[in-house]
């Protein structure tokens, strides 16, 4: 009973498992906003947006602070 | 010889900590003394789950053990062990983040399974996780309509969440990936063999059990602990 | 023995913001009308608002939900009271663990405070981290002399037995305002309440929920429960006081259960603190909410004819 663990896993080692998770929580925990990320946040905000009318205008506050961020996904560079 | 039967990835938990922001950083420190298990609620009932045996197995990185196992989806998350740790191990917080990892490995899925309607009907259509909804014909019976109660005590017939409240609460969960992960969730069905048709047999893995089939490739557990114990277990 | 220093931190506001929880609401409503109400008659104004949702507790521990959306949940909750400059005063250990224990975590890590920062902007808020979080038993500690002035039907020769519950003195060991091994606070207030208190063994155990076990893991979790209600039987009390609303369910609930299962008799009603200062200020029993209560009810009428409707 205690064995099956190493039947299931076949030839994959720890270090494997080990690898794998590391990158899986690097991804969930990452704080960067590469391009990627940035597009799969839009259906949200424009879900957002269209919930109503005050909802749209705190959104369209925020714009302005955005930009510069979009603007560095865009490119991938850090603006100075 | 040695090393061949070494399996361990001893720098897994030192790469680990910077992720875990400060949330568990002091397991290094482990005696291993064995107190968490002495008052856990989980290994009162079942004597094959033991904190001291899963914290060593992090420490030392010996991931497939801990990640394939039953043992790491019994834990009450009653903080227990961490109030009564010498050094300070905040062990539910690991609990917690190695979930994550075994599903990311294809255990406990379907445990997960059977809690999505607490997020995706309650918590992000209504804004509260736990509904009035009632399983049990007894409870219903013996306390009738909870909105005519709560009209008695003063209150609102019905707890409501504001709209404005709701399109926030979702906006957080698109933007926060939370969406993504329910989605793959929602992804696993929950088949047992007296409903299963031969399509899903076809695409079934484990014959003798097909418990899961779906997109996401789902994987049984194992107690890796030791015999499972409890009641059940004992008269059987 | 409580905490005398972190309990006089604790501040007597005049205006607190209530925050209310899920189980509380939404299965026994007689812990929301008696919170808000005793806290009112504590000369504490207690403000609610209907954008405040569930604190995302259960779904981040059940991991249903990732990780990642409990910060910013945690933050816009928190938010609402800081919008008002109120702290906030919540009825549940675990809405008071995960809100206390995150929003922590977020003032200590800037990175992470900026990133959430930047999802609370786009819907025109923003998390500075000034809003403390307390615990509604916290805050009657707090006030028990207001209690004591207050008793309108005193608790004569009412048998009472407590369980704190797990997240608050467990999880929150540094924070929580008794020690996590032998807390007291819950037992001067029944005293101040003219109860007597009932003491038993397996007073410091969980009461079996274990969050998503009593899903998932039905068989652990109903054990459990039993070896402490059989505790709590031996000692035979009139009521059994919870400070948090998911005990309160669960000791309730599986009473019930045992009782359809095994053919055993557990009758011992649970009321939450809440509700037993209600109890003690006098609050009209409709309130009280009993009715929503599924364990001893017969017990629990018995008690009210005691000590007067």
């Amino acid at each position: 009973m205690a064995d099956n663990f190493l039947e299931a896993y076949g030839k994959e080692t720890s270090r494997d498992v080990g690898t794998r998770t590391m990158n899986y929580f690097r991804e969930l925990f990452s704080l960067e906003m590469p391009l990627g990320r940035m597009m799969k946040m839009m259906p949200g905000m424009i879900k957002f947006a269209t919930a109503s009318k005050d909802t749209r205008e705190d959104l369209f506050k925020f714009m302005p602070q955005m930009m510069p961020m979009m603007k560095q996904a865009f490119t991938g560079k850090k603006e100075e | 010889m040695l090393e061949q039967v070494k399996d361990w990835d001893d720098d897994f938990y030192e790469k680990f900590k910077p992720i875990a922001m400060g949330f568990v950083n002091e397991a290094e420190k482990c005696l291993q003394c064995g107190k968490c298990t002495g008052q856990c609620p989980a290994a009162a009932v079942t004597p094959s789950y033991n904190p001291r045996k899963i914290i060593r197995d992090l420490v030392n990185g010996n991931l497939k053990r801990v990640l394939s196992s039953v043992e790491l989806w019994q834990c009450f998350f009653c903080s227990g062990c961490f109030s009564v740790c010498p050094m300070d191990i905040n062990f539910p917080f690991f609990v917690f983040m190695f979930r994550l990892a075994a599903m990311n490995e294809g255990y406990g899925w379907e445990d997960v399974k059977q809690l999505e309607g607490y997020a995706e009907k309650d918590y992000l259509r209504k804004g509260i996780t736990v509904s009035t909804f009632e399983r049990n014909p007894e409870v219903v019976e013996t306390i009738g309509d909870i909105s005519k109660i709560r009209m008695e005590a003063g209150l609102p017939p019905e707890r409501k969440v504001s709209d404005r409240g709701l399109a926030e609460i979702n906006m957080i969960s698109d933007l926060s990936g939370m969406t993504s992960f329910m989605k793959k969730i929602g992804g696993v069905e929950l088949l047992d063999c007296k409903t299963c048709n031969d399509e899903q047999a076809k695409r079934c893995k484990t014959k003798p059990l097909p418990s899961k089939v779906g997109k996401i490739k789902t994987k049984l557990r194992f107690y890796n602990y030791g015999e499972p114990g409890g009641k059940a277990h004992a008269e059987a | 023995m409580p905490r005398l220093d972190k309990v006089t931190q604790i501040p007597k506001p005049e205006q607190i913001f209530f925050f209310k929880s899920c189980v509380a609401s939404n299965k026994y409503p007689g812990i929301e009308s008696c919170g808000w109400e005793s806290l009112k008659i504590l000369g504490v104004e207690p403000v609610d608002s209907d954008e405040q949702t569930c604190c995302g507790g259960f779904v981040t521990f059940a991991n249903v939900a990732a990780p990642t959306a409990s910060m910013p949940a945690v933050a816009r909750n928190l938010s609402l009271a800081e919008e008002k400059n109120l702290d906030t005063c919540v009825l549940c250990n675990g809405c008071w663990t995960f809100l206390n224990e995150f929003g922590h975590f977020m003032n200590h890590n800037e990175e992470v405070k900026a990133s959430v920062n930047m999802m609370m902007n786009m819907m025109g808020r923003e998390y500075k981290g000034t809003s403390n979080v307390y615990h509604i038993a916290e805050m009657f500690y707090r006030l028990k002399d207001d209690i004591a002035k207050n008793v309108k039907r005193p608790l004569k020769g009412v048998k009472v037995a407590t369980h704190y519950g797990c997240h608050y003195l467990g999880g929150g060991k540094y924070t929580a305002i008794d020690d996590a091994q032998m807390p007291t606070y819950m037992e001067e207030l029944i005293e101040i309440l003219g109860g007597t208190v009932v003491p038993y063994t397996a007073n410091r155990e969980c009461c079996g929920t274990g969050f998503t076990q009593i899903i998932n893991g039905k068989d652990l979790s109903l054990e459990h429960t039993q070896h402490k209600l059989d505790s709590v039987q031996e000692a035979d009390p009139d009521l059994l006081i919870v400070q948090c609303p998911y005990c309160h369910s669960q000791l309730d609930r599986v009473q019930q259960q045992l009782n359809y299962r095994q053919g055993a008799n557990y009758q011992t009603p649970v009321i939450h603190i809440a509700q037993l200062i209600g109890l003690g200020l006098g609050l009209p029993v409709p309130k009280l909410a009993f009715a929503a209560h599924i364990s001893g009810r017969q017990r629990l009428e018995e008690v009210l004819d005691r000590i007067g409707r």
